[in-house]
């Protein structure tokens, strides 16, 4: 009965969970129960080794280090565990633990743990730091399955092998048959692509429906016209054990409908849109056909609630954050074009070259459930002359139609003042150079912080080659200037970052419990001002956090475990977010960036608190990327 | 035993017992007196009863727990149901809620003390008001001509009375110290959590975590062997 209660507690926390019934059964069988009183120190900092690793049933403990003041390192309560790296290496015990309330703690003594960390080596990964990475995918998985609120059809889209849904048996025919042959073998087989094949029957191109209707009976060509004059020739392949969501994506990126699934250097199979709609109304293929097939910002309204709905199955399939922003992304954008292009249709274009900019973290890809358009436009009067009647009229008439447009699509807020009330939503390139200096200059701190955000723009529609001179200029003033480059890091190189979380609270290292956890503020901005600071330390124009911070490391000047945690450690970061996000969207509460840590698990929290961990590495890299690159200027 | 109804009964009931005889059985000695109170083998144990009197009721169940010191090793539990050694009466059953139809087809008194009495050998007993289950257990021993218990036995109650009187530092962590002296009573006020279905084995887990958090308030005080222990406590 006692025995079986330790058992269903273990049962229930990380890394225990993981195990299989019989080794649970082992711990349960050699465990004792240890009583501390509130105040008493149940290990010393530089006492013997812990004989034990110790598991809180109930209660909590304080971790510290003494020294002239008091360093509090963690916090921990029930089902924290506590002991595990002084056990193992039998070195002294490194901090002090003490009994912030009266603790009862079970003890798992020092011969069972060793063995089953011979029986199951992941466990032992759990107290280590290689945990981030090892434990992230079991941490998905159980958020995933926190969730279980979608159809079983939905759910298979995006985890499973490509190769379950592609059609097995490709139809192929000689790429020197006629167009009419092989619209007549399409239509028989009722297919909408043929591979056509050359030498030694290896597959040299396709052709599919809209082939054949834009490039034959559009263009009006002749139908004994051999199909090779018509075929794509690119043929874009894919692996049959990728997942179903990488097959979308290159679709999606490359705007194409069909697919070759291989298998070693052999054809498998093809994959079309028409395979992931049949699986899923919510196909993001099937929403950006429907935005490309829209003629009013009303008709668009339905499909921005789609793409929301298309957040919240991705995330309960568990894909990751950074797959979804990308998808989510493209969708957006798209959706921001097509009313871009439904106002021009409507006004005319402009003479002179312009670029529609987002900036913050839509600029940077990182923006889920849309509620404000962060944007702006910028004009090149450098390469053409351009009337500056002409600009001022385009530009208020795009901002009034976006304005009506975007609140009939269901986007009523949108934000065109990038720096403060006054200042015009557009401009040319030296008139946004100077703004955004300025704005540095004046120290404002509220200034300040729009500013960084403009930092990552990004352009989504017209000359983007705007942007990146705006960027280039920009980047160079703030590299050349020393109150500039201290700006850059915000006020994040001051604030420190949670500790850990202990019962229901998130705690700081002076022992300050906060009932929410603000994840942007306190985490994820943390790793977007390090990451943006060195990217404009090294020119790097990319605003994606995660593909900054994968140049850095293609360039040696991060290392490959620092640009790993971090991608995992902002990847995190943003899925719980966007989880509670969800929720909170579901409930029709506010969407804000708070997450309660009572409603997370002791997997969640663990892995939330390693995120924190990476935080101050990543601050110090950003640090010494300036001064390094101080030393070169 | 049940833990309010009966707990409270023990303690007009321990008037009318007798202390236990003490034959040699159970305890070889191997324990020494001087035993730190941190490596003393305990067994922590409790009865469910079908009434108060030894000489016309018998025991339904007995639960037991083992500890070193304040260490409670989880797994090393006893727990068993008896044969009914006579008639059960409504009240009882009440309690307990162990019926006799249940109770039929388990072992008899003859087959389960053996295993009993190795389970507690060489250790020092706890209980909670244990005079009650002692003399029910002695009054077993005896229809079976197997003499009584002569281990030392250490009563949770009387460490909480002694603490209440000399424990300084126990009163403070407490904020005082409890009023009431049955077991569910006193663990909820001492934060144990409470079962509140009534088994014999669960009784004795929180008698053994109220003494493992006695004993670490009666080390300050003084107390620090089993002799010591024993001269505070002993039932």
């Amino acid at each position: 009965m006692i025995t079986e209660d330790s058992i269903h507690f273990f049962k229930n926390i990380p890394p225990f969970q993981f195990l299989d019934e019989s080794t649970i059964r082992e711990i349960a069988e050699n465990l004792s129960l240890e009583f501390s009183p509130k105040n008493s120190l149940i290990l010393t900092q530089d006492g013997p080794p812990s004989d034990c690793l110790r598991v809180i049933k109930k209660g909590g403990v304080r971790v510290y280090l003494s020294n002239d003041d008091d360093i509090v390192l963690d916090y921990k309560s029930e089902g924290d565990s506590f002991g595990y790296l002084s056990l193992i290496s039998g070195d002294k015990t490194r901090t002090n633990i003490q009994a912030i309330e009266d603790t009862l703690c079970y003890q798992i003594p020092r011969e069972t743990v060793l063995h089953i960390i011979k029986k199951e080596p992941l466990f032992g990964e759990y107290f280590m730091k290689s945990f981030f990475r090892n434990y992230m995918d079991k941490t998905y998985r159980e958020m995933r399955n926190k969730n279980l609120l979608f159809k079983e059809g939905e759910k298979l889209l995006y985890t499973s092998p490509v190769k379950n849904i592609a059609s097995g048996d490709v139809i192929k025919a000689p790429q020197t048959i006629s167009i009419k042959d092989a619209a007549a073998i399409m239509s028989q087989n009722m297919i909408s692509s043929l591979v056509l094949t050359g030498e030694q029957d290896l597959p040299a191109g396709i052709i599919t429906d809209t082939d054949l209707r834009d490039r034959v009976v559009a263009a009006g060509i002749d139908s004994s016209t051999p199909a090779r004059e018509i075929m794509s020739s690119k043929l874009v392949t894919i692996d049959s054990e990728s997942t179903c969501f990488d097959a979308l994506s290159t679709m999606i990126r490359l705007n194409i409908h069909h697919l070759l699934v291989t298998e070693g250097h052999n054809l498998a199979g093809v994959v079309t849109n028409h395979d992931f709609m049949l699986l899923q109304g919510n196909s993001p293929l099937s929403i950006l056909k429907n935005i490309d097939r829209q003629n009013s910002a009303k008709d668009l309204a339905p499909i921005r609630d789609r793409i929301d709905q298309t957040i919240s199955i991705l995330l309960q399939e568990g894909v990751r954050s950074s797959h979804i922003l990308r998808i989510i992304t493209e969708l957006h954008d798209r959706l921001i074009i097509k009313i871009i292009e439904l106002c021009i249709s409507k006004m005319g274009s402009p003479h002179c070259p312009f670029a529609f900019f987002v900036y913050g973290s839509e600029g940077r890809r990182e923006e889920t459930f849309k509620t404000v358009l962060h944007c702006a436009i910028a004009f090149d009067d450098e390469k053409t002359f351009c009337d500056k009647k002409d600009i001022d009229e385009f530009c208020r008439g795009l901002t009034e139609n976006l304005q009506e447009m975007l609140g009939d699509c269901g986007l009523p807020e949108f934000d065109m003042e990038p720096l403060g009330q006054g200042v015009p939503v557009y401009g040319d390139i030296s008139e946004w150079e100077q703004k955004i200096v300025r704005a540095f200059r004046s120290g404002n701190r509220a200034h300040t912080d729009t500013v960084l955000k403009m930092l990552d723009a990004r352009a989504i529609y017209g000359d983007t080659s705007i942007i990146e001179s705006l960027k280039d200029r920009v980047y160079r003033q703030i590299r050349e200037n020393e109150k500039f480059r201290a700006l850059l890091m915000g006020e994040h190189v001051k604030q420190k970052s949670p500790v850990g979380f202990f019962k229901k609270f998130v705690v700081d290292d002076q022992g300050e419990k906060m009932e929410e956890l603000d994840a942007k503020q306190k985490g994820s901005s943390h790793i977007v001002s390090s990451v943006r600071a060195m990217a404009i330390a090294h020119n790097i124009k990319e605003t994606s956090t995660i593909e900054r911070l994968r140049i850095l490391e293609k360039r040696g000047l991060i290392n490959q475990d620092l640009m790993n945690n971090a991608v995992s450690a902002l990847e995190f970061l943003l899925h719980i977010l966007m989880q509670s996000q969800l929720k909170k969207k579901e409930l029709h509460q506010k969407i804000d960036n708070c997450i309660e840590p009572e409603k997370l698990s002791l997997l969640e929290k663990r892995t939330l608190k390693e995120t924190f961990q990476i935080i101050e590495p990543l601050k110090n890299a950003a640090l010494r990327s300036f001064s390094k690159e101080n030393a070169g200027v | 035993m049940g833990i309010i109804s009966s707990c409270i009964t023990k303690v007009s009931a321990l008037r009318k017992c007798e202390k236990s005889g003490s034959e040699p059985g159970t305890w070889s000695g191997s324990v020494r007196k001087d035993t730190p109170l941190d490596d003393i083998p305990f067994t922590v144990f409790d009865t469910e009863l079908s009434g108060l009197d030894p000489h016309k009721d018998f025991i339904v169940s007995i639960g037991a727990i083992k500890m070193t010191g304040s260490k409670i090793h989880v797994s090393r539990e006893f727990y068993r149901l008896l044969k009914p050694a006579g008639e059960m009466t409504g009240k009882s059953v009440e309690i307990h809620g162990l019926t006799p139809g249940e109770l039929e087809k388990k072992e008899s008194l003859e087959r389960v003390f053996p295993d009993f009495l190795e389970f507690i050998k060489d250790s020092v007993v706890v209980g909670h008001f244990i005079n009650i289950d002692l003399n029910f257990i002695n009054a077993s021993l005896k229809k079976l001509n197997k003499g009584s218990l002569t281990n030392p036995a250490v009563d949770t109650h009387f460490i909480h009375d002694w603490l209440y009187k000399h424990g300084s530092e126990f009163k403070s962590h407490y904020r005082g110290a409890s009023g009431k002296t049955d077991l569910f009573s006193i663990s909820q006020k001492y934060g144990i959590a409470v079962y509140t279905a009534h088994n014999a084995l669960n009784d004795a887990f929180m008698t053994a975590q109220l003494l493992q958090k006695f004993l670490h308030f009666l080390k300050p005080e003084g107390i620090r062997t089993l002799n010591d222990l024993l001269d505070i406590a002993r039932a």
